[in-house]
């Protein structure tokens, strides 16, 4: 393993993440700036050797190299031109509670970053599309390789995303044979990432306990070191579902800006996700129309929303499935050709509640993960009913179980629109976008909320003693002397 | 350390511990996640490609290594494979057969299946047969479709 070219690419994945991050201008804390810089930082640096073979130069480990460096300068100058001395705020070490679920994330992700680094691709849909790719570029220095004139009528894989092509070409140029390590590149960031998130949200028990909840479904944890593109899609269309919630919140045009920019790079890594994306407008469409934004102004918002994964799309169907892909392709065979049969659609509901998330199968995907989501859900719908009067669900717990929603019969609509996006494999990876919203739901969940405020009323209430009262001027006092007689006193 | 984070910390393992009885969660861990197959410790002492490869892929790559070896230094080869429905029909359980496109990716040969559009082109292939698996040479094209016809029979 080459630990310079690894190091070198994880700068440059630093730098010219950073540097587009900058471009948004958003607030967030160092942190989430330093995991976003990474995240980002991932398909970015995937568009280079498709430039470098644009540009017909050979891919070598020099042309790659210095492709890399001039594209992460180039993308680095924004953070350059806003540079400031970041804020660095008190280093928080997690309390004692939260370090036995913390040391198991740990060794998670010890384990993932071994295998992704020890293990070859495995997948077979690696092996007769992007990988195949990868290494034919590598070993013959163009993208367009021998392995156009061989028999390729059993897969359509070399029709898919450039975005792991790339990146292999890249690692398997300067880090190792093998490449993938690009992997543990976004999942360290993107679990930092759902850490401050819940941090934010939640009590730190039940922050390091979600994240060990998330970090522990099986797939989700196999899958962050065997390659495949839904890791990555699940990565970046859940950070665009984030980016539309705090915009939705804060009213922020960058913020929205962002998460069409996230959602974009979801689609450019699996294009289906145009379609999810279709239907998320439909959130920010009913809070706008229920806050009078003006026609004009929802238009537009909606419009951006949908063109930047649209250009997304394009980009890998245009560009590169021409440029590179020296096979006639027509998307259009894909597409069911019995849409009219509605009953297709209803059948892959069935099919995905019985097989994936209640079925035997869904346990060895997902352990229980879906059982303990229901659990909150349901204690959640009891202690709002309990709490009539009260406000329980918050907005944020609201967006994402429409998010929820929309992937639940999202992925349906997806197998019914197009058949080959089976039950198996690609339903089954595609649920996994459902998991991190599922966990801010219930880092928004009214009970555990509630719960949160006792633990940390409980912790204020042992540890601090009681200030001792000042004696205040008597006017501005209501003792029980001068308080009016209607007053009631304060109850305890 | 104050009553809550000492109560908050027993409810931490206490999950912990619940968590990893339940029966699949065991499992997982015992299986899949800290199996003796993976352990980290015996995998740094051996870090060689080819052995990475033959842990992973088993004796389908030493199958495909074997056929390279075979073949090397013959020219415009184009290697008929059988499937693996043929394997499975003469008791061959231990070998997976690729596709093509994979069999390309582990040794370079230019491969096609009984049901590939170019198979008349095929001048190479692998016999697999009640006495074993051999690859040989197609010299006539009556025994290029004998083996097509019986390869065909079982294609996907």
């Amino acid at each position: 393993m080459n630990f310079a070219g690894l190091f070198f690419l994880v700068i440059a994945h630093f730098i010219s993440g950073r540097g587009v991050l900058q471009l948004f201008k958003l607030r967030l804390s160092l942190v989430q700036t330093i995991c976003f810089s990474f995240i980002i930082g991932v398909p970015l640096l995937s568009f280079v050797p498709c430039f470098v073979q644009l540009l017909k130069i050979p891919i070598t480990f020099n042309s790659i190299y210095v492709a890399i460096a001039i594209f992460s300068l180039i993308c680095g100058i924004p953070a350059v031109i806003g540079l400031k001395r970041p804020k660095l705020g008190m280093i928080v070490i997690p309390e004692i509670y939260e370090w036995p679920f913390l040391l198991l994330c740990l060794v998670l992700i010890v384990l993932s970053a071994w295998r992704c680094f020890y293990y070859p691709t495995l997948a077979r849909d690696m092996l007769s599309g992007p990988e195949l790719l990868a290494e034919y570029a590598v070993r013959e220095k163009t993208m367009i390789s021998s392995v156009f004139n061989i028999d390729l009528h059993t897969t359509n894989n070399y029709f898919k995303s450039p975005y792991i092509t790339c990146l292999q070409i890249i690692y398997k140029l300067l880090v190792q044979p093998y490449g993938q390590t690009w992997m543990t590149v976004l999942y360290i960031p993107f679990v930092t990432f759902m850490f401050s998130m819940l941090h934010e949200r939640i009590h730190p028990f039940f922050a390091s306990l979600l994240l060990f909840l998330f970090m522990a479904v099986p797939d989700l944890f196999a899958y962050s070191f065997v390659m495949l593109y839904d890791y990555s899609n699940m990565v970046f269309f859940f950070c665009g579902f984030y980016f539309l919630i705090k915009h939705l919140e804060n009213k922020q045009g960058n913020y929205f800006a962002f998460a069409a920019f996230l959602f974009g790079l979801a689609t450019y890594i699996r294009v289906e996700t145009l379609v999810l994306v279709g239907f998320f407008a439909a959130l920010p469409l009913y809070v706008y129309i229920r806050e009078r934004v003006p026609v004009a102004k929802i238009a537009g918002r909606i419009a951006l929303l949908l063109a930047v994964p649209l250009a997304a799309y394009l980009i890998c169907m245009q560009v590169f499935v021409h440029s590179f892909v020296p096979i006639a392709y027509h998307a259009t065979n894909d597409i069911n050709p019995n849409l009219g049969d509605i009953s297709y659609f209803f059948n892959r509901i069935k099919q995905m509640n019985d097989v994936l998330i209640f079925g035997a199968q869904g346990l060895e995907v997902y352990g229980h993960f879906f059982n303990f989501f229901l659990i909150v859900f349901f204690a959640d719908i009891i202690f709002a009913l309990a709490n009539r009067g009260k406000q329980t669900y918050n907005k944020e717990a609201r967006y994402a179980l429409f998010g929820i929603v929309v992937i639940y019969f999202g992925l349906p609509f997806l197998g019914y629109l197009f058949p080959l996006y089976d039950i198996m494999n690609t339903t089954k990876r595609g649920l996994f976008k459902i998991i991190p919203i599922m966990i801010l739901y219930m880092a928004n969940s009214g009970l555990l909320q509630a719960l949160s405020k006792k633990i940390s009323d409980w912790d204020s209430g042992v540890n601090k003693t009681p200030p001792t009262p000042k004696p205040r001027p008597a006017a501005n006092v209501a003792t029980a002397k001068n308080r009016p007689a209607n007053t009631p006193g304060k109850q305890k | 350390m104050n009553l809550t984070k000492v109560c908050l910390l027993l409810c931490s393992i206490l999950f912990i511990v619940m968590y990893f009885n339940m029966s699949f969660y065991e499992r997982w861990l015992k299986s899949k996640a800290l199996s003796d197959n993976n352990n980290m410790f015996d995998q740094m002492e051996k870090l060689d490609v080819d052995y990475r490869n033959h842990y992973r892929f088993g004796a389908t790559y030493s199958f495909d290594k074997d056929i390279q070896r075979t073949l090397e230094g013959k020219k415009n080869v184009i290697l008929l494979l059988p499937n693996n429905a043929y394997m499975k029909s003469i008791n061959v359980t231990t070998l997976d057969m690729q596709e093509p496109a994979v069999f390309y990716y582990f040794t370079g040969i230019n491969a096609v299946w009984a049901s590939s559009p170019n198979v008349e082109q095929a001048n190479w292939a692998v016999f697999a047969g009640k006495t074993g698996v051999r690859v040989l040479e197609i010299k006539s094209q009556g025994q290029r479709d004998s083996i097509i016809s019986l390869y065909k029979k079982f294609a996907n």
